[in-house]
């Protein structure tokens, strides 16, 4: 064993090291979840709904298994799911900034909402009544329509259009385009309508119950596991397209498997959650400074506990003691997330060699 | 023994534009490359040279005529097998973040991973071996954007030697290197080469060093043939003063350098020989002076031991340097 390997074995087992503290995080982060909400409950009392021993309460039953524990999954499928499509997204237009938000995708998916909820308040046409709408899997639909139609397009151009940077200025003029749409939209609505629309433009990791996440669950497991599958492609094309060609990678394929697996993540938590703003961007980042390596081998996974660790983290924050009810998740992964950005970039002073 | 790992024929290399047309740059060309020969590509901007390596590398379709890879056709031989054959270092930049020396290096073993492109024992091997013979080893845990131009382009060449194969492209790689560097480069090449039987081409401006180290050379000019052949014989045969001489430039058969011709404002004869004399000789040319030439000369100079001895219309004067005798033709004319 020379020196150079054996300094190579010992960085890998120092990453190991940090997966397990990550997971312990998380670990004492979803129970912190469970623990706090707008209602008090005795630690005990969740130790013994936990263990399924019975409780003191029945409603305090009811909101650990119904609200919180649903929640704090969504939490945990959320961070992760935007964190990878972040993370996909950055190293495939290989721009620090690049994100869910970016390429349109979101806004895609709130045009597919807004059409739903919006459109229908024309009188004579409506559809769906209000109080069907904010639990209706109708919404996931209209969502997920609107997402891929979005990333339909950018899949077209992307095939069409090598340039990467074209493709992503595309998708942000798009975004605008989507936006000022939606905006005519809002205009025209009911009061009763847009005020929906807002709330679920807020994002929420709370309106998705047990049933709902049978479907949420294998889509994501499905997305992460595509990315598991995109890490030596993903390294390949770090180094450029021509570089990652001489080694024997379709540049073409690695481009719109992983617009594909980026856009199904972000349109399945976008339907469920409503467009949670900067985590997708921000994750990538925390996990590229946590291990100071641009390795997706490390990354991949890396994105995923960063995204868990801090998607629960803000949910808690949102549901702390104190703040009556629950701030929107939104509101808490702005106010979080953009700081994070902002101290990832200039602490790393080589931004543009960020990704 | 010489083998043949690539070979052209009747290849021709372009563009294709839209509508169907086709911008040809060269065509008819046969080449060959050989193991153990490094193959220098010359010829002027927009000549080219990065056509011929991107067509040979595969990132450009072929206009006409074919390219083979050790016999097998180019076109048929898989991404995966290609890998294994050609390995290229190119002129664009390489932005890979937060990666170490010695991960750059492990992208030449992608070819060999698993899916999860983890590194076996023997590519950990071949990487430290790629490592020592760029003279890299010592940077292994060193971040690739801290390295200097020089640096970076040793860890590219490290990685086309982990790829470990038989040919290696390389599009100018010594531009934006200092003299050293340059030198540098090319002798870790030549060693790698010589020693691991590959087969290297690089497309250079290095003219001089292009004829010091390359085995072959390969002239390339706008819309002129390509020529081929071992470096001597092109320039005695006028070949390089065919491509690079300008109204300006002359390529000097004698020297192998370029001369920059203008009208001489006069000549200069020298009495003496030795290293003053011919330094005395540059500078007197740098400055526009013919020098020993047919016509009378406007001054004549003595070097005697540590001194020149400058004779202008039967005046003389001692100069005990170069630029004092420079400076006193300077005041005479």
């Amino acid at each position: 064993m020379t020196e150079i390997s054996l300094a190579y074995q010992k960085h890998q087992k120092s990453i190991a090291g940090k997966f397990v503290a990550m997971g312990l995080v998380i670990l004492l982060l979803f129970i912190l979840n469970i623990a706090f909400g707008s209602v008090t409950i005795p630690p005990l009392e969740i130790l013994q709904i936990i263990f399924g021993t019975g409780a003191g309460k029945a409603s305090w039953q009811g909101i650990i298994v119904d609200t919180r524990f649903p929640q704090a999954i969504t939490a945990v499928l959320a961070g992760a799911a935007l964190g990878v499509s972040g993370l996909m997204m950055q190293t495939l237009f290989r721009n620090p900034l690049a994100g869910p938000s970016v390429l349109g995708v979101s806004s895609g998916a709130s045009l597919g909402v807004a059409l739903l909820m919006l459109l229908t308040s024309v009188p004579g046409v409506r559809i769906i009544t209000q109080n069907q709408i904010t639990n209706n899997f109708s919404v996931v639909i209209a969502a997920f329509a609107g997402a891929f139609a979005v990333l339909v397009i950018i899949m077209l151009l992307a095939a069409k259009y090598r340039s990467n940077s074209t493709i992503l200025i595309i998708g942000i003029m798009l975004a605008y385009v989507i936006s000022a749409i939606v905006g005519i939209l809002q205009f025209y609505s009911l009061k009763e309508d847009l005020q929906a629309f807002i709330i679920w433009g807020l994002g929420s990791f709370s309106n998705v119950s047990w049933q709902q996440l049978t479907f949420f669950i294998p889509v994501v497991i499905f997305g992460l596991g595509l990315s598991i599958l995109m890490i030596k492609p993903m390294n390949a094309i770090l180094l450029g397209d021509n570089y990652a060609r001489n080694l024997g990678f379709n540049v073409k394929r690695i481009s719109i498997l992983l617009i594909t697996g980026a856009g199904i993540l972000v349109a399945v938590v976008t339907a469920y959650c409503g467009p949670i703003a900067f985590l997708g961007i921000a994750i990538p980042h925390l996990s590229r400074n946590l291990f100071k390596s641009s390795d997706h081998f490390i990354n991949v996974p890396g994105t995923i506990l960063s995204g868990i660790m801090l998607a629960l983290f803000c949910n808690m924050i949102a549901r702390l003691p104190g703040f009556d009810g629950a701030l929107p998740i939104n509101a808490i992964t702005s106010l979080i997330g953009a700081p994070l950005v902002i101290w990832i970039i200039i602490k790393s002073n080589h931004y543009q060699k960020a990704v | 023994m010489k083998d043949v790992v690539l070979n052209t024929k009747k290849l021709s290399i372009g563009y294709r534009q839209k509508g169907g047309l086709k911008n040809v740059l060269h065509k008819g060309l046969n080449l060959r490359l050989n193991r153990g020969e490094i193959t220098c590509l010359l010829g002027p901007n927009g000549s080219g040279k990065s056509t011929l390596i991107r067509t040979l590398a595969g990132f450009q379709k072929i206009i006409d005529g074919e390219v083979f890879i050790q016999n097998t056709e180019l076109s048929t031989i898989s991404a995966g097998e290609s890998a294994k054959k050609m390995s290229v270092v190119l002129t664009e930049q390489v932005f890979v973040g937060n990666m170490e020396v010695f991960d750059v290096v492990a992208y030449g073993r992608s070819p060999y991973t698993g899916f999860l492109g983890r590194l076996s024992e023997i590519d950990t091997m071949t990487i430290e071996h790629a490592l020592r013979e760029t003279g890299i080893e010592n940077l292994h845990n060193r971040k690739y954007f801290e390295l200097s131009d020089g640096e970076r382009q040793k860890v590219l060449i490290a990685k086309s030697l982990a790829q470990e194969t038989p040919i290696i492209f390389l599009d100018e790689p010594t531009a934006f290197l200092d003299f050293p560097s340059k030198i540098e480069i090319l002798q870790l090449l030549r060693k790698a080469s010589w020693e691991q039987n590959k087969a290297i081409l690089l497309s250079t401006h290095d003219l001089q060093l292009a004829i010091r180290f390359a085995d072959k050379i390969w002239l390339m000019g706008n819309d002129k043939a390509m020529q081929a052949g071992i470096p001597e014989d092109l320039i005695l045969s006028g070949r390089f003063a065919e491509f690079f001489d300008r109204d300006k430039t002359k390529f000097d058969i004698a020297s192998g350098n370029f001369e920059f011709q203008a009208q001489p404002i006069g000549n200069i004869n020298i009495n003496g020989s030795g290293t003053s004399a011919e330094w005395l000789k540059k500078a007197l040319i740098r400055k526009g002076y013919q020098v020993n030439g047919i016509e009378n000369p406007v001054a004549v100079i003595d070097i005697t031991k540590n001194q020149y001895q400058i004779t202008r219309d039967k005046e003389s004067t001692q100069a005990e340097t170069i630029a004092e005798v420079l400076e006193a033709i300077k005041k005479a004319g």
